[in-house]
């Protein structure tokens, strides 16, 4: 086995499989089993989802292995690939399934970009919503406010925050300018904050 | 630069999350000591953000990798191929092939299409103008199409008398000037884009060229990938090398290792994949 040492970048691994290197291959889906995972259970909101998209996306990597222009970067390149498949899924499912989202749904849907400020949201907020959750209810309660959000929105906030791609890597990855990014993301975090208040203030009274 | 409030909102997320360097950090708390408005932000961010935590995910499955490498020799297609799957990758619709196998003949038309412009550089006003370029555009098509086409032949003929091909295509395109394969160096520029990109090539190779024919590989058949589940099937759908996306409006054109040259039109999902990948022809799905 020739795998993937650290010291490997991700663009010579790719190099080598498509100069016909199985071993590289397998170096790579190893390298981005984590973390594309997670990616994708985060955005399609099911782990089943996930894997399918996992797999058509390296199947989409492989397809195009003698496409890759040698200067590129492999990052960027394969969350821009799951993140094109997992927009498509989400289409032909049409309606994703109600997790909880109630609140904000009431609030009628709208553009990742025209969301409330985050500054005036943290100023607005009277009490810190999840401070008074237990963890399950916590970890819940995020999970639906985050999967509430408008899909491109879910997507900045995904890559950012939890993937850790920087700003001008999610700009690439969601091919939309810079600027729009970090609005997308900070509107995206206020309407976060917004739907955990307003559900904890709605909650039914124990 | 002053550190104000607003400049306290405009990084606040990178702070609270922990991307700030340090010397943006430190203004940042030069500020909010002295801040307190400023500093209620910043705690009720951090509550939020730790509440981002709270979102757990369940690890992959054990066999994820091997699932899917089974899937990819399952779909049984080599790297480059069509692959017949719904949906379509990278949710995007294969390009449309405008014209293919560009043939010798056609560099008449491409002699005449350089006339045209020439004629029209005279004539350059009023409601023309949109025509001309259009026709300006259409020449360095053909011209473009010329001169990968001869650079095909070339590189064809230099394999043939030396059995493999340079490793770069800066290797390539002395090799070939030096020995006489071909004459003239603009052939390898892009009429419509005669500056080259950032790093000077308007024909920048693919990864096969560098791969496949620079490690030589490709100096037999097809049948040299035999076993190896990445190697692709058929060299000559390979392609060597064709234009930057920018270098024509809405079309680009590529030589594969066939000889083939071919013009692909360019939908505006394939101009943003094509920062990383050359767009997908000949029927590729
Ligand atoms: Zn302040
Ligand atoms: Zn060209
Ligand atoms: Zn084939």
């Amino acid at each position: 086995m020739t795998v993937a040492e650290p010291a490997t970048c991700d663009e010579e691994l790719l190099r080598r499989s498509a100069g016909g290197d199985p071993d590289a291959f397998r170096g790579l889906v190893e390298r981005y089993r984590g973390p594309l995972f997670r990616f994708l259970v985060r955005c399609a909101g099911d782990a089943h989802r996930a894997e399918d998209l996992f797999q058509e996306t390296f199947l989409s990597v492989h397809a195009n292995l003698l496409r890759f222009r040698p200067a590129a970067r492999f990052r960027p390149w394969v969350y821009t690939i799951a993140v094109n498949l997992a927009r498509d899924e989400a289409r032909r499912r049409r309606v994703r399934p109600d997790l909880g989202g109630a609140v904000s749904r009431m609030r009628g849907a709208g553009s990742a970009e025209d969301g409330p400020d985050l500054v005036a949201t943290l100023e607005g907020a009277e009490v810190d919503p999840l401070e008074a959750m237990e963890a399950a209810e916590r970890a819940e309660r995020v999970r639906a406010a985050v999967d509430d959000l408008p899909e491109k929105g879910r997507e900045a906030v995904i890559l950012y925050y939890y993937e850790g791609l920087r700003y001008h890597e999610i700009a690439e990855v969601t091919s939309v300018p810079l600027g729009t990014v970090k609005s997308r993301i900070h509107n995206a975090m206020a309407r976060v904050m917004e739907t955990l208040t307003q559900s904890l203030a709605l909650r039914p009274v124990e | 630069m002053e550190f104000d409030c607003d400049r306290l909102a405009d990084i606040l997320l990178d702070l609270a999350t922990g991307r700030l360097g340090s010397a943006d950090r430190r203004a940042a708390e030069t500020h909010l000591a002295t801040c307190p408005s400023c500093a209620e932000r910043v705690r009720r961010c951090h509550d939020v953000i730790a509440g981002l935590d709270a979102w757990e995910v369940p690890a992959p499955p054990e066999d994820l990798v091997e699932r899917t490498l089974a899937a990819v020799e399952g779909a049984g297609v080599s790297p480059g191929e069509r692959r017949r799957r719904a949906p379509s990758p990278m949710g995007i619709r294969p390009p449309t092939v405008a014209r293919v196998r560009w043939g010798w003949r056609t560099g008449l038309r491409a002699a005449a299409a350089a006339a045209i412009v020439f004629a029209c550089a005279l004539q350059l006003s009023g409601d023309f103008v949109p025509r001309i370029q259009e026709r300006i555009e259409d020449a360095q098509l053909e011209l473009c199409a010329q001169q990968l086409s001869r650079l095909g032949v070339a590189l064809h003929a230099y394999r043939r008398d030396h059995g493999e091909v340079p490793a770069s295509l800066e290797d390539l395109m002395a090799a070939l000037l030096k020995e006489g394969y071909v004459t003239d160096p603009g052939i390898f520029r892009c009429p419509a884009h005669a500056d080259g990109g950032e790093d000077g090539m308007s024909y920048p190779p693919y990864t096969s060229y560098m791969d496949l024919l620079g490690m030589g590989r490709a100096s037999g058949e097809a049948s040299s990938g035999g076993g190896r589940a990445t190697a692709p099937g058929h060299l000559g759908d390979c392609p060597v090398l064709g234009d930057r996306p920018g270098n024509h409006a809405g079309h680009m054109q590529v030589l594969y290792l066939s000889g083939v040259v071919e013009t692909i039109e360019l939908d505006a999902l394939h101009v943003s994949m094509a920062a990383w990948t050359y767009p997908r022809t000949r029927g590729g799905g």
